[in-house]
């Protein structure tokens, strides 16, 4: 339903992205250099080795912020354009328009 | 679906679903147990239902309907069988007259009552209890300063805050430096990081010598109505540390009411009274959101918001959500799958264009070297 009222993921949806440490894959997406949204499924969390080996409590700020790993493989992915970034540009002042892929 | 608009030419009608047809399960704070002993028992409407919450002599608070006999001091009728075996209560400790009502699961901890709301009537679920406010060290820190308010209010608009970047773009005038969402199972949080919230300022602050130049916030809900804000006042000498509770339960399909409860870690250099201190933020803490409630109170539903690339992650948090609403069957993994939406505005642009294959990795949990 989210995916499908939400006129950002429709026109540029999550994509699918293996993380390099585990074989965790997760939908990832960036509008912009600095954005990123991650949907994870309960296989990949699973398959995620650093989450386990993290020390992680209950309360707010004992809990598990993320990835290092994947985070990782999202930059590395985004530098090499396997990434789509909605808005790719060098400046923030001048946006491109959305590219659809 | 024809109510979404896909090309530029097509018109986008707002979709209005109507409020959920019941309230959500889980644990709902009720206030300080202090509260109902200045009347007990006490009388309050919640969940659309007439509910009495008698503090015995022991302590232990229990919450039934109206028809509960004892707490209302009528002749005990005739509801014996009707106890449910949850009630933790009744059912485990105490040899009371068995005349009472179903009672509500209760749960009493940090001097705040809670109780189980569930429309299928089911027990509290596992794993899905309230983490104490304090932590291990309750003696570091003050009593929670609590504040109540009651709103006409969507409770989705209240817990939506936690989505809100926008807020911070237009309203507040800054940006975070760093901003995040994370939703799993039961559990919704926000990191903020960056220049200090509006609604959070010190007064002491503008007239005083100390600056506050940063804040750095970890915010939980657990479930779908209390909320535990660790947060970190970074002024240039030196810190405090505040813990915000905000909560709220619904009197009808209408009417909530909303709590704000502020904490402050004892510290030798905050000059101020550390209990004067959190009496301070907790009214400023409802002020903020007594200024909020205005808009809410016009507000039309609206279920297909349409949002900018800049918005945060509005149908993630309402899919997350949608759990409480429905039957405990039916929760589904799309509701409870791991979600995260950061925004992280530390890295430079430029930067990174020369990061690849030059990203420090975190070592310390995968043993991994930065490339």
């Amino acid at each position: 339903m989210d995916q499908q009222s939400d006129a950002r993921l429709i026109e540029i949806p999550l994509q699918s992205l293996d993380c390099t440490e585990c074989v965790a894959r997760v939908l990832v997406r960036k509008s912009t250099w600095q954005q990123t949204s991650i949907q994870w499924t309960e296989e990949a969390l699973e398959a995620c080795r650093e989450r386990p080996a993290t020390r992680c409590g209950e309360r707010p700020k004992d809990r598990f912020i993320g990835c290092e790993s994947l985070r990782h493989e999202i930059r590395e992915a985004t530098n090499d354009g396997r990434l789509n970034v909605v808005y790719r540009t060098d400046s923030e002042t001048e946006p491109d328009r959305p590219t659809v892929s | 679906m024809d109510n979404v608009a896909t090309g530029p030419d097509e018109i986008r009608h707002i979709v209005n679903n109507g409020a959920p047809t019941r309230f959500a399960r889980g644990w709902h704070c009720l206030g300080p147990v202090q509260k109902f002993l200045a009347q007990n028992p006490t009388q309050l409407r919640a969940f659309g239902q007439d509910l009495a919450i008698e503090v015995l002599a022991d302590g232990h608070c229990v919450a039934s309907n109206e028809r509960c006999s004892l707490s209302l001091g009528q002749d005990p009728g005739a509801q014996s069988e009707t106890i449910e075996p949850f009630c933790n209560v009744h059912g485990a400790e105490h040899s009371m007259p068995t005349t009472l009502a179903p009672c509500w699961p209760v749960l009493q901890q940090d001097g705040l009552l809670f109780i189980w709301h569930d429309a299928e009537g089911a027990p509290p679920r596992a794993g899905q209890s309230i983490p104490r406010v304090h932590g291990t060290s309750p003696e570091q820190w003050t009593d929670l300063v609590w504040n109540e308010i009651t709103l006409k209010a969507d409770p989705r608009d209240v817990v939506e805050h936690l989505v809100d970047t926008a807020t911070f773009f237009y309203e507040s005038s800054n940006r975070p430096t760093f901003f995040k969402n994370v939703f799993e199972n039961h559990v919704a949080t926000q990191y903020f990081d960056g220049p200090m919230r509006r609604e959070y300022s010190h007064h002491a602050a503008e007239a005083a010598p100390e600056k506050l130049i940063w804040t750095n916030s970890v915010a939980s809900y657990f479930g779908p109505s209390f909320m535990i804000d660790e947060l970190d006042y970074v002024h240039d000498r030196y810190d405090i540390n505040a813990i915000l509770v905000t909560a709220h339960y619904p009197i009808d399909e209408h009417t909530l009411v909303l709590f704000c409860g502020v904490s402050v870690k004892h510290s030798k250099e905050l000059g101020s009274d550390p209990q004067e201190f959190a009496a301070d933020q907790s009214a400023r803490m409802l002020h903020g959101f007594g200024t909020d409630a205005e808009p809410w109170q016009q507000k039309t539903r609206v279920d297909n918001p349409l949002l900018c690339e800049e918005d945060g992650p509005v149908y993630q948090m309402r899919r997350w959500y949608e759990q409480f609403f429905c039957d405990a069957a039916d929760i589904e993994p799309r509701m409870t799958d791991r979600f995260e939406y950061e925004m992280d505005t530390t890295m430079p642009l430029d930067m990174w264009k020369r990061s690849l294959a030059r990203t420090p990795v975190s070592s310390k949990t995968t043993g991994k070297q930065p490339v």
